[in-house]
């Protein structure tokens, strides 16, 4: 072989060698972003799974709120039709009889009278 | 007690507390796991008195580094990082990852830690290996970020830390493409091989023991070149490389002309670099003051051998090594 040949080789040999070299160090560079990648995952799904727990208690603090807004109306509605029929008894000619007889039925001779209807 | 006015780079802006002289691996370029538990160590609650004297006449953003050895091998560290953090500080804790489990990253977070410095020397695995002494270091980072990043959210602010050497110099652009690239880390600081085993030979780096870490001299104009390519790097994303470029222009000079020689540059600004070292010996650079076991900082700051320690730093009279990774004494102010 030649001092040229040689000299050739070698020349390869060390390219060949620093090629090698390069190659690893960007496995090891894509081995580094591949955890990175696992890492940033892993910190999604948490970021989701906080996401949905925090969803669901809006969720049962609104429903919440809205059932006692529910009920508040409802008993609302009772109260107004309450109101309606008192209204209308003191509208009615009974009501003064009423107001009579209620009074009367609270002193001591409407008591006593009462009881003697019994 | 009564604090002098500072001249203009004279307060400390830069300090580094070797808290241990232990590690559990065996890397090339240092010696610390030949250290062992010894009473001399300082203690964590010596450390924050010194720390909070300190606080006293630091600069305001004073970045308070601690070191190992292992950091995270010193029981009750979690004590130190909320008082230093308390005192207005910002407490950085180097570490090689080996520790970082989820417990640990929690206790941490707990402590009130944001700030990382982790070594990573090459993305090969077996070059990482190699110059940690220990099989499974390169993985031992990986695990480690993984677990910070689950506790702290995206919250951490890890730095790279990558010791240019013979086996990994080529690769510095791809580590800092990488740091780019992965939302884990956050920047990258790049430091000069230092005296490995701290034999105080002005040669040390021609040494048989450094023969795998010291670049020959023919590798010299490639790593020149790569450093050019981390200066462009810089350029265009100043925040992920934490290294000034005049500090990688005095790499080059660093590694051109050898370790015992003096760089051209204004060493004045090196005067404001407080170190501690694990038996607690307080030094201005290089150049000792005091002990912080016995000694107050306040004083020490403005003594006569503080003044002296100044001029050999202006002089340029003391060790390269020390200043070289100094990266606040290269920022202009």
């Amino acid at each position: 072989m030649t001092k040229k040949n040689k000299t050739k080789n070698q020349t390869k040999k060390t390219k060949l060698e620093e090629l090698k070299e390069e190659l690893d160090s960007k496995k090891g560079h894509i081995k580094m972003l591949a955890d990175s990648i696992k890492d940033k995952d892993n910190e999604i799904m948490i970021l989701k799974a906080k996401l949905n727990s925090e969803n669901l208690t809006t969720m049962k603090e609104s429903l919440m709120s809205q059932a006692k807004n529910n009920h508040l109306n409802l008993l609302k509605l009772e109260l107004i039709k309450k109101n309606d029929q008192l209204n209308k008894f003191r509208g009615s000619i009974i009501y003064p009889f009423y107001k009579i007889t209620h009074k009367f039925g609270k002193t001591k001779i409407g008591g006593i009278i009462a009881k003697l209807l019994k | 007690m009564k604090i002098k006015k500072f001249r203009r780079f004279e307060q400390p802006f830069f300090g580094v507390i070797q808290i241990l002289h232990r590690c559990m691996y065996k890397c090339k370029m240092c010696n610390m796991w030949l250290g062992k538990e010894t009473p001399e160590e300082i203690t964590i609650e010596q450390a924050m008195d010194f720390s909070t004297k300190l606080g006293e006449i630091a600069r305001k953003d004073f970045e308070f580094n601690i070191l190992g050895g292992e950091t995270l091998m010193k029981k009750d560290l979690e004590k130190l990082i909320p008082h230093v953090n308390s005192l207005g500080m910002r407490p950085i804790v180097s570490t090689n990852g080996y520790l970082i489990s989820k417990e640990k990253s929690q206790s941490l977070y707990d402590s009130g830690l944001v700030h990382f410095t982790m070594s990573l020397d090459s993305l090969r695995p077996k070059i990482h290996d190699f110059y940690r002494g220990f099989k499974g270091s390169f993985d031992h980072v990986r695990k480690a970020l993984t677990n910070l990043h689950s506790v702290y959210q995206g919250k951490q602010f890890v730095c790279i830390v990558a010791i240019i050497m013979k086996h990994n110099y080529k690769e510095l652009l791809e580590l800092a493409n990488w740091v780019k690239n992965d939302p884990r880390v956050c920047s990258i600081s790049f430091l000069a091989l230092t005296n490995p085993c701290w034999t105080f030979d002005k040669n040390w780096h021609e040494h048989k023991s450094s023969k795998e870490l010291w670049p020959n001299k023919s590798d010299y104009p490639k790593l020149s070149k790569m450093i050019d390519e981390l200066i462009k790097f810089k350029q265009k994303n100043d925040h992920l490389i934490v290294n000034s470029i005049e500090q990688f222009e005095a790499f080059k000079e660093y590694y051109k002309n050898g370790p015992q020689n003096p760089i051209t540059y204004n060493y004045n600004k090196f005067k404001g670099y407080v170190m501690v070292k694990s038996d607690g010996v307080l030094s201005m650079a290089a150049e000792k003051l005091g002990n912080i076991k016995k000694d107050d900082i306040r004083d020490l700051w403005f003594s006569k051998t503080a003044e002296e320690a100044r001029k050999k730093i202006e002089s340029k009279n003391t060790s390269v090594e020390i200043i070289i990774n100094c990266k606040h004494g290269f920022e202009a102010y």
